[in-house]
């Protein structure tokens, strides 16, 4: 190879790379689809514990037992669990009805089970995270005692990266009464596999 | 001394040096590099396939991004690099494509980590790892691509580089700022390896200058010696084809040096196979060998030669060193004449001498007064000596001259043991000291027979020299463990300090004794008995102690003997016939010993004349065995002829060769007696005449002054042969060899001549 096409397969090369490194990091900051979850929790027995809690809040989390993504979303939660020690949450693992038994019970299920005050719980085909109208593994749906939604969204700043993230800190401040909730939503952008192919009135993110 | 050219001669050299050291650099950094990087792309691909196998969709899988990523974009980054190295390792391109492809692993690692603060230290690690290269501008495009990396992860993506969703610019600045900071450090260490590089590669060529100079005066000087040589020296290739050569040789043989470099040396060896002669220089100890060769012109020359194989760079040559020995030649012919002459000139009027004096010693030309029996007794002995010391002397330039020819024939050991002590034993009559024997076995030996009996007789007679008359002398034939036959001598003299053993087998040595008694003797014996035990591949040695006796022996090995019962020596025809010294002198050491009186006795019954009576085959066909003596020296002529009339036999004498031929071949006698050294014919043209006459198969005794040699004797055959030295066979051996020519039996008549030790 002449120096020519040394020094032009080298800038191609280098092309190459910024069209690499852009994808890579386009591909890691890139938001999982997010429905509508109801403004009411759909059962009061997946909140009950938001009347009994000290902070009066309680978490649903959605999550794909298989999701390589969602060891961010766990982790994370448990860290919210850790600085808040009276919180709880419910966190429904997704299983196919046709699945065997067990399938579920990854190393995600072995995390969240060791974590105080996280009940995990089976979502046979994904039945409750229809009903919360959640199709993206790792969303977070936070509600208060009168079973009013006052957030959802992931908690993680990219898919898989563990460290500070808008999701968490919303819910931190939720907690610690610096914002307001009265009347007011809030959200953040989740990132994770799909827990199920087709979900129900799903809107994007970037609507809310 | 170096000129401004050798300077300049030098830098460049030193350059070129410097140079090579880089690239040598540079290219082994560049594998090394993309080794790392190989490592680097294989790790990811295997952690991103543990950690992230599979991304999710319900219940259905597929490969997940981060494993497509890490394996193709991983693929992809190394790629060029890997195509680099390959085409163009240690060109400058290569080690920044290499640099850019490893500070984008560092930005990835980074990535993959969230941006943890520690994954960092890998792009300070690489920092360094460039640094290897000793190239700065390297190190610059490497902390470019990290600071681009961080400006625009820092703008786009914060949390892929620093861990967190917001960042300010200036983050980028303190971690770019770092970098350079260790930029700081690296770029002047490269600037000082760099020139320590040029340093050291000025110095180096700097010292291969000297070599150079000094190669240039060792071959120089090597040149100069070689050509100056007396020899000639040549070195031949693997095919024998001449690759150099000196003077000396192209002059040896007639040539110019021209003419011989490159052509095939075989034609200067005659008929010799010259690769055969190279070959065995590998396997052959390094001695010289004696050939002819062949110059341009005249007849071949004898020439001495050593080859030695030399291994130079993965080449084998042979360098041949090669002596004109003409001029040795001749002189060494000379003197073997000379000494040829010598000892002829020598040996041939003491033999008449002694034989003369052991004819009146022995009453054969009638009865003289005993004192002048005892004066007469004193000029034979002293002959005697007389003719030790001469054959010792040629003895011994025989042996330095490496001539001495061993004429090994099958003996059998009791042989030896009985020849030797019949030999001595007048000897130890004199010396009034007994001789014993202890022989276990019987052996056949392959040995030169007359040798060992002049090594058993020198000990003998030492032993007997050094001993107190009354006192006795122990012969003993073992056989040792180590397989080889032990002859031992043992006295119980006066033996030897220490201080004097280490000498005892050098040359000229005599050891004086404490008594002060002058032993007479050349000091040559045991020299001369060593060189013939060593030459018959055998050892001698003593044990001696100062006033206990002294033991010498001296071992043959087994590969020369074969054991033998000792009865089949006593049922031995051949060795049977002398039955006189069997029964006197083979005694088991447990019998009894011969005291002097007895041995007196035993001497003056062997001198007193006795008539021969004798009824052996050859008388019943003739009355009187007639014998031919054919010798110049009238003296010896007539002491042979007497000695040979003394026992009863006719003798006609001839004084040259062409009467020798004439009276043999008018008489046809039954045996012919001849000298060598002789006018007209000398002995080996006789019997070659003789050889095609009548007389063609007569008995031959040849009784010369010469040493003959293997081929010689050869020559020297007509019928029944024999071949006996004047001056070292005793007149009873010679006249015993004549009986046996005859067909005489040996016991009958008894020989009236008696010489101990002649």
């Amino acid at each position: 190879m002449n120096n020519i096409a040394m020094i032009s397969a080298t800038l191609a090369w280098i092309g190459m790379i910024v069209i690499g490194t852009t994808i890579s990091a386009t591909y890691e900051n890139r938001p999982g689809d997010q429905g509508y979850a109801p403004t009411f929790a759909v059962s009061k027995h997946d909140v009950e514990q938001a009347k009994v809690s000290k902070t009066k809040f309680h978490i649903i989390m959605f999550v794909h037992p298989k999701c390589p993504c969602s060891r961010a979303s766990i982790s994370e939660l448990r860290n919210l669990m850790e600085t808040f020690p009276s919180l709880k949450a419910t966190v429904f693992f997704y299983k196919p009805a046709t699945a065997k038994s067990g399938w579920e019970k990854t190393e995600l299920w072995k995390t969240a089970s060791a974590v105080e005050n996280i009940t995990p719980q089976i979502d046979i085909d994904g039945q409750k995270a229809k009903s919360y109208r959640v199709v993206t593994s790792g969303e977070v749906l936070l509600y208060d005692a009168s079973e009013r939604l006052v957030f959802s969204g992931g908690i993680t700043g990219a898919r898989g990266h563990v460290g500070d993230n808008l999701g968490e800190d919303t819910i931190e401040k939720i907690l610690t009464k610096h914002f307001n909730t009265a009347g007011q939503k809030f959200s953040a952008p989740v990132f994770g596999c799909r827990i199920m192919k087709d979900g129900t009135q799903v809107c994007s993110a970037k609507s809310l | 001394m170096y000129s401004a050219s050798d300077n300049l001669v030098t830098e460049r050299r030193a350059e070129y040096l410097f140079e090579e050291d880089r690239s040598d650099l540079f290219k082994r950094v560049d594998k090394l590099f993309l080794v790392l990087l190989y490592f680097e792309w294989a790790l990811a691909t295997v952690i991103a396939f543990a950690l992230s196998p599979q991304t999710w969709e319900g219940p259905q899988a597929s490969v997940h991004f981060h494993v497509v990523e890490a394996f193709l974009f991983g693929g992809a980054l190394i790629s060029l690099p890997t195509i680099a190295v390959i085409q163009s390792s240690g060109k400058t391109l290569t080690r920044h494509i290499l640099a850019i492809a490893q500070m984008v692993m560092c930005g990835l690692l980074i990535q993959f980590t969230d941006g943890r603060i520690e994954s960092h230290f890998s792009i300070f690690g690489s920092l360094a790892f460039l640094a290897f290269y000793r190239d700065w501008k390297v190190l610059i495009t490497a902390s470019l691509v990290v600071a681009l990396d961080h400006f625009f992860r820092g703008a786009f993506w914060p949390q892929s580089v620093f861990g967190e969703i917001t960042t300010t610019p200036w983050r980028t600045v303190e971690h770019t700022a770092w970098v350079i900071f260790e930029d700081l450090f690296l770029i002047p260490a490269c600037l000082q390896n760099v020139q320590e590089m040029r340093s050291i590669a000025y110095r180096q060529a700097l010292l291969e200058a000297a070599n150079i100079s000094i190669q240039r005066d060792n071959e120089a000087k090597m040149h100069a010696l070689v050509d100056g040589a007396v020899d000639g020296i040549v070195t031949l290739d693997e095919e024998g084809m001449i690759e150099s050569l000196n003077k000396a040789f192209a002059r040896m043989f007639g040539y110019s040096e021209k003419e011989l470099l490159g052509k095939d040396a075989a034609f200067l060896f005659d008929s010799l196979d010259l690769k055969t002669l190279l070959e065995s220089s590998r396997t052959v100890s390094n001695s010289p060998l004696e050939i002819f060769m062949k110059p341009r012109a005249g007849s071949l020359i004898p020439v001495e030669i050593s080859i030695s194989e030399v291994h130079l760079n993965e080449q084998t040559f042979y360098t041949a060193i090669i002596r004109d020995i003409s001029e040795r030649k001749e002189v060494e012919l000379r003197v073997s004449e000379f000494y040829s002459v010598v000892s002829h000139e020598l040996r041939t009027p003491l033999t008449s001498i002694r034989g003369a004096l052991g004819l009146v010693e022995g009453g054969i030309v009638g009865d003289v007064s005993p004192e002048v029996l005892e004066l007469i007794t004193i000029a034979r002995s002293c002959s005697d000596r007389l003719i030790r010391l001469i054959n010792d002397i040629l003895d011994l330039r025989k042996i330095e001259a490496g001539k001495i020819q061993l004429r090994l024939a099958p003996v059998r050991l009791s042989e030896i043991v009985e020849k030797t002590v019949a030999g001595i034993d007048g000897y130890s009559i004199e010396k009034n000291v007994s001789v014993v024997t202890a022989v276990d076995f019987d052996a056949n030996l392959d040995v030169d027979a007359d040798r060992i009996i002049q090594v058993l007789t020198n000990l003998l007679s030492n032993a007997i020299k050094f001993s107190d008359p009354g006192q006795t002398v122990e012969l003993k034939v073992v056989h040792t463990e180590s397989e080889c036959i032990r002859v031992s001598v043992i006295d119980h003299g006066i033996g030897m300090d220490e201080s004097e053993q280490p000498k005892l087998f050098t040359k000229f040595q005599q050891l004086d004794s404490s008594d002060s008694r002058k032993s007479e003797g050349t000091g040559l014996g045991l020299a001369i008995s060593k060189a013939l035990v060593e030459n018959h591949g055998g050892t001698i040695g003593f044990n001696s102690k100062k006033g206990a006796g002294s033991e010498f022996w001296f071992e043959l090995p087994m590969a020369l003997s074969q054991l033998v019962p000792r009865q089949a020596t006593k049922a031995d025809p051949d060795t049977a016939s002398d039955a006189n010294i069997r029964n006197s002198q083979i005694l088991p050491i447990t019998d009894s010993k011969s005291n002097g009186e007895e041995n007196k006795k035993r001497k003056r019954k062997k001198r007193a004349p006795k008539s021969s009576s004798s009824k052996s085959r050859a008388e019943s066909v003739k009355c009187r065995p007639s014998v031919l003596i054919i010798e110049d020296d009238d003296d010896t002529r007539k002491i042979v002829g007497a000695q040979l009339r003394s026992i009863d036999l006719e003798c006609i004498e001839a004084n040259n060769g062409a009467v020798g031929v004439e009276m043999a071949q008018s008489f046809m006698p039954d045996l012919i007696v001849l000298d060598l050294g002789l006018p007209q014919f000398d002995g080996f043209e006789l019997v070659s005449m003789l050889r095609s006459e009548k007389v063609g198969n007569t008995a031959l005794l040849v009784y010369t002054g010469r040493d003959l040699t293997y081929d010689e004797r050869s020559m020297l055959s007509l019928g029944t042969t024999k071949h006996l030295t004047k001056s070292t066979c005793s007149m009873n051996e010679f006249l015993t060899s004549v009986k046996e020519l005859l067909l005489i039996d040996s016991s009958q008549p008894e020989i009236k001549a008696n010489a101990p030790g002649c």
